[in-house]
């Protein structure tokens, strides 16, 4: 009876795996929809974001207006949560239902190309022919993480950003603290003794804290460090070998640097609970942030008396390094040539409304504007004189690494930043981090 | 005498330990509705804080007005509600075939079951996405609720409890000559009402909270539920806990209501079998 | 001795003696019947759930990113697994908190069950209570407790504080950081359970208790003798189900610590879905998803024998 039992099984399993084998999808992600739509039908195109409560009414205006202005093209918007947006997006993709435009990190790229997932932009639809007079509608530099070989895969940047200080001058007032300076950026060391002194204690309770950052959030850990390693001459994957090297003598510095942090008092991760909320309501009196959170901050608290920095270089730092990251607007390969046409028009609509990504969103764009007579840089200052700061750190900025194992790596490398932070011994946790880097990239 | 004390000072701490239990049980609850009450700046003070410093209902305004609820509650009402109709319909005859019958590929069905509760939703979703694609269910009332319409938890549950009715009222009702059919409605259906209901809340509250499925299926707002609705408050750079706390509070009310509807059921359900004759 | 050989040779011979499904004795109608109220679900779990396990357990032999095509590997993904040193610890780390949060559940939700099944003042209003935390989604369960457990601001540190302990971090430090896991999903589990239970309680005929009464049985002799062996088709239901559904639970341990610190709370399920989602190598989730399923069925195999696979008594 048993035997008889596990023999029908067994045969079930092998004969449905062979079914499996006729019909797997063999990864045929196919734009929403790869039918081409004959000429004078509509074409329909699917948009998705993810959800950034303040962008949602600025994209729901552009859709109308370009459904106006082109009749035959229905748009549906989809905008996920955050917090699974690229889970949402690479299930439409393997489930055939990709977007035929969305919204995707930097960061994402490499996979991104090699898949041919995204394509490569349509300069026409922009109103130019080569992809050199594309590139010259955008800041300079701006699109280097979206061009692979030559050919640049975005249609434009929805956010650019760096990292710089942004800090609560009254803190630094009622501790005796100078204000910091707006051109030479402080040493990471400085850094370290002025955050010190700005946690305030009640008893054993931390009440206030010096700095904070995102601790467990992978992005986030590579955002930080990798300007500090870069600033020491350290660079996560190995130019010659393309290994990723966690041992190296910078990353080392960098780690023990983090560790320092932790033993001063400066940081403390279990603190943390909402970036900009902690900011304006107190809890920390500096921020390591991009230009999105000036916006935000005069919502929440009007009152907060805040300022900016340039991001802290190491004393003997062998360049001034400051990061780079975009999210971007993308078409996708895998949809028909019409949807790709029709998409990147939409998408050159959606570039040329720099005004309200900021003014609405708090996003810095980096398409050319003329808004009553000033480039966006000086568009971006008069809005608000300290966001100068933070534009005087892009030059120095470099894109995160480059790697199809980015989200593995830069997981390894919160996971090593975490347990220097709970006081291990920083070259052991190193080397096993580095072990697992080499097998994560060897798979 | 003395046993009389000492029983009702026995009594009276039980009464003490019962109400400290459930108050130190409320305690994450009523945090969060007092956090529901509070705004932004009250609930990041920084400063220990049980209780809003005055009434802030903004949040609840918010969440409706901006942020779409009365839609999310409509469509998790009309999933949930689909999802406990028909699993009330489906999973006990399931359970009662396994429990009470025996029948070629009985202990398959059974492997069958226990495979379902077992698999990780995550291993699953993708080929299962694929299987409601092919029905042209994506982005439908269909695709959301019919990968839930029976319950591997709920099958299982069914027959532990039909195991536990008595032979000797199901045989009773075929020597009176009563069909198959009948004997199910009018025997052991009633026989297990504690069960029904018990299973009706465990559905409800799933359903009501399932999330990452009703994420993958939809493409765009106009069917989400609520949990996805709440997912919404976790920001590109900011979480908005205070709304959260109030959409969660929206989000309960139901379960409570339902609760409440049903317990006193429960509660008398089946006093025994010992009045059935 | 002999009654076991006897009943295990009846139990042999009512096997073969199984019916033609054609037949017209009470035996092959009531096979039909059962069979009959069992096809929706053969079909059913089939369909949505085990042909989509099938399909896991040949994505287990590929590699895919799900935006490439798939490359068949064979058991590289197993094998590369049995080396990999963060899936091992992920499942040491599950079965820590699958033991901690299920022994306390099967306990306290018996015992909570076991006092409402009794009448006293308030009774309705008290299980109301007492299932509140149930009702409450778990992500914003989680996001609670994230709160209560800020080592200055939180509910959890002052009661601590309170009672005289400094410095508790419990989300901040690899030894507390599961127990904290453990202990918000005790309290957010308990209540279905006792549901459960009172359930299974309330199905007992209360002849039983009766005539024990009657023959002078004690409290606890009751509860021995007559509750906890009729109890016992529930309690399979709880402990199998109870530990399935610890092994898949990951949305604390993503929202409060992000498997942290370190590799502390990262459990399996947890593993799996960044492995399939995040890292993009949905051959070697899926790989980990065969052994995952593996591990359960033992366990369940387990249970189902040492608490009696069908009803006997």
């Amino acid at each position: 009876m048993k035997t008889r039992f596990y023999t029908l099984f067994a045969l079930l399993i092998v004969g449905a795996m062979l079914l499996s084998a006729c019909t797997m999808p063999a990864a045929a992600p196919t734009g929403g929809g790869a039918a081409p739509a004959a000429s004078g039908q509509t074409i329909e195109l699917l948009y998705m974001t993810h959800n950034h409560a303040q962008s949602i009414p600025v994209n729901e205006a552009i859709i109308a207006e370009f459904e106006a202005a082109h009749p035959n093209v229905k748009i549906t918007f989809d905008n996920a949560p955050h917090s699974n947006f690229e889970q949402k997006v690479l299930t439409a993709f393997a489930g055939g239902t990709g977007p035929d435009v969305f919204w995707m990190g930097d960061w994402m790229i490499p996979q991104l190309v090699k898949n041919g997932i995204v394509a490569p932009v349509d300069p026409t639809a922009f109103g130019v022919q080569t992809q050199e007079e594309f590139a010259d509608l955008f800041e300079p530099g701006s699109l280097d993480a979206f061009t692979v070989d030559g050919k640049i895969y975005t249609g434009g940047v929805s956010e650019y950003n760096t990292f710089s200080l942004i800090y609560d001058k009254d803190d630094f007032a009622e501790a005796g603290i100078e204000p910091l300076s707006k051109e030479t950026p402080i040493t990471w060391e400085e850094l370290a003794d002025i955050a010190a002194k700005l946690t305030k204690k009640d008893g054993d309770k931390v009440v206030r804290i010096g700095l904070e950052w995102p601790f467990q959030t992978p992005i986030w850990t590579v955002l930080i460090q990798e300007p500090m390693l870069r600033q020491l001459g350290g660079e996560l994957i190995n130019p010659e070998t393309g290994m990723p090297d966690f041992t190296q003598e910078p990353m080392v510095k960098v780690m023990e640097y983090v560790q320092g942090l932790r033993n001063a008092g400066a940081i403390d991760p279990a603190l943390d609970q909402n970036l900009l909320d902690d900011l304006a309501n107190d809890r920390v009196s500096i921020l390591i942030a991009g230009p999105w959170a000036a916006k935000p901050l005069n919502d929440i608290n009007p009152d907060l008396n805040w300022d900016t920095a340039p991001l802290p270089q190491f004393a003997n730092a062998v360049d001034r390094v400051t990061t780079l990251y975009a999210w971007a607007w993308f078409v996708s390969g895998k949809s028909s040539p019409e949807k790709q046409k029709a998409a990147w028009e939409f998408v050159n609509l959606l570039t040329s409304k720099q005004q309200e990504w900021w003014d609405k969103v708090g996003y810095v764009q980096a398409r050319k504007a003329d808004i009553n007579g000033m480039t966006l840089p000086e568009y971006y200052a008069q809005a608000d004189a300290r966001l100068a700061t933070i534009f005087a750190d892009y030059p120095y900025g470099k894109f995160e690494f480059r790697s199809p194992q980015y989200f593995e790596l830069s997981d390894i490398w919160t996971r090593a930043q975490d347990r220097v932070l709970q006081g291990e011994d920083v070259m052991t946790v190193l080397q096993e981090a580095q072990a697992q880097a080499e097998q994560a990239v060897s798979q | 005498m003395l046993r009389n004390a000492q029983r009702t000072l026995l009594s009276l701490l039980a009464q003490l330990g019962i109400l400290a239990g459930a108050v130190v049980i409320s305690v994450p609850a009523l945090y969060m509705v007092s956090a529901s009450l509070m705004s932004s700046q009250d609930f990041f003070a920084a400063q220990v804080k049980l209780l809003p410093s005055s009434l802030y209902l903004q949040n609840y305004v918010e969440v409706f007005s901006v942020f779409n609820f009365g839609n999310y509650l409509k469509n998790s009402f009309i999933v949930t509600g689909a999802v406990v109709l028909l699993n009330l319909i489906f999973t006990p005859m399931v359970g009662y075939s396994l429990a009470k019958f025996d029948f070629p590929g009985k202990t398959l069905l059974l492997l069958f079951v226990l495979a379902t509760i077992m698999i990780p939703f995550t291993a699953i979703l993708i080929p299962l996405f694929l299987i409601i694609r092919s029905f042209g269910w994506v982005n439908s009332y269909p695709g959301l609720v019919m990968p839930f319409a029976m319950s591997a938890f709920g099958v299982f549950l069914m027959r532990q409890f039909i195991l536990a009715v008595p032979d000797d009222y199901i045989d009773a009702g075929r020597i009176d000559g009563a069909s198959e059919l009948r004997i199910y409605f009018q025997i052991v259906v009633p026989l297990i009402q504690p069960a029904l209901i018990t299973l009706a809340i465990v559905v409800f509250v799933a359903s009501w909270d399932e999330f990452l499925w009703m994420l993958i299926v939809t493409t765009g707002d106009a069917l989400r539920t609520l949990p996805v609705g709440l997912a919404k408050f976790v920001e590109q750079y900011r979480t908005r806990y205070e709304l959260m706390m109030a959409g969660s509070v929206v989000a309960a009310a139901p379960v409570v209501l339902l609760f409440l509807a049903v317990q006193r059921r429960f509660l008398q359900g089946m006093a025994g079998l010992s009045g059935l004759k | 001795m002999n009654d076991a050989i006897a009943a295990a040779t009846r139990r042999n011979q009512v096997k073969s003696e199984r019916p033609s499904i054609f037949g017209k004795s009470l035996a092959a109608r009531k096979m039909r019947f059962g069979l009959l109220f069992a096809a929706p679900a053969f079909i059913f779990f089939g369909l949505f759930y085990v042909y989509p396990l099938f399909r896991t357990f040949y994505v287990s032999l590929f590699s895919w990113s799900l935006l490439d095509e798939p490359r068949f590997i064979g058991v590289t993904n197993y094998v590369n697994l049995s080396n990999d040193k963060e899936f091992i610890n992920s499942i040491g780390v599950s079965f820590y908190y699958a033991i901690g949060v299920c022994v306390a559940i099967w306990v306290i939700a018996l015992a909570l069950a076991l006092m409402f099944n009794q009448t006293f003042r308030f009774r309705q209003a008290y299980l109301s209570v007492y299932y509140l935390p149930a009702v409450i989604s778990l992500t914003v369960w989680s996001l609670v407790w994230l709160f209560m457990y800020n080592p200055s601001f939180g509910l959890f540190s002052e009661f601590a504080r309170w009672l005289g302990f400094t410095n508790v971090r419990m989300l901040d430090n690899p030894q507390t950081a599961m127990p904290a896991m453990i202990l918000l999903s005790i309290w957010k589990g308990t209540p279905v359970y006792m549901l459960i239970y009172l359930a299974g309680l309330r199905a007992i005929p209360g002849d039983y208790y009766e005539a024990a009464k009657v023959d002078g049985a004690s409290a606890l002799q009751r509860l021995w003798h007559i509750t906890l062996p009729l109890l016992r088709p529930v309690f399979l239901y709880v402990v199998v189900i109870s530990i399935i559904g610890a092994f898949q639970a990951f949305t604390p341990m993503y929202l409060l610590t992000n498997g942290g610190p370190g590799s502390a709370t990262r459990v399996l399920s947890m593993f799996i879905f960044q492995n399939g989602f995040q890292f993009l190598k949905m051959g070697y989730a899926s790989a980990a998803s065969v052994i995952f399923l593996l591990i359960l069925l033992v366990f369940s195999i387990v249970q189902f024998r040492i608490l009696r696979f069908q009803q006997q008594d």
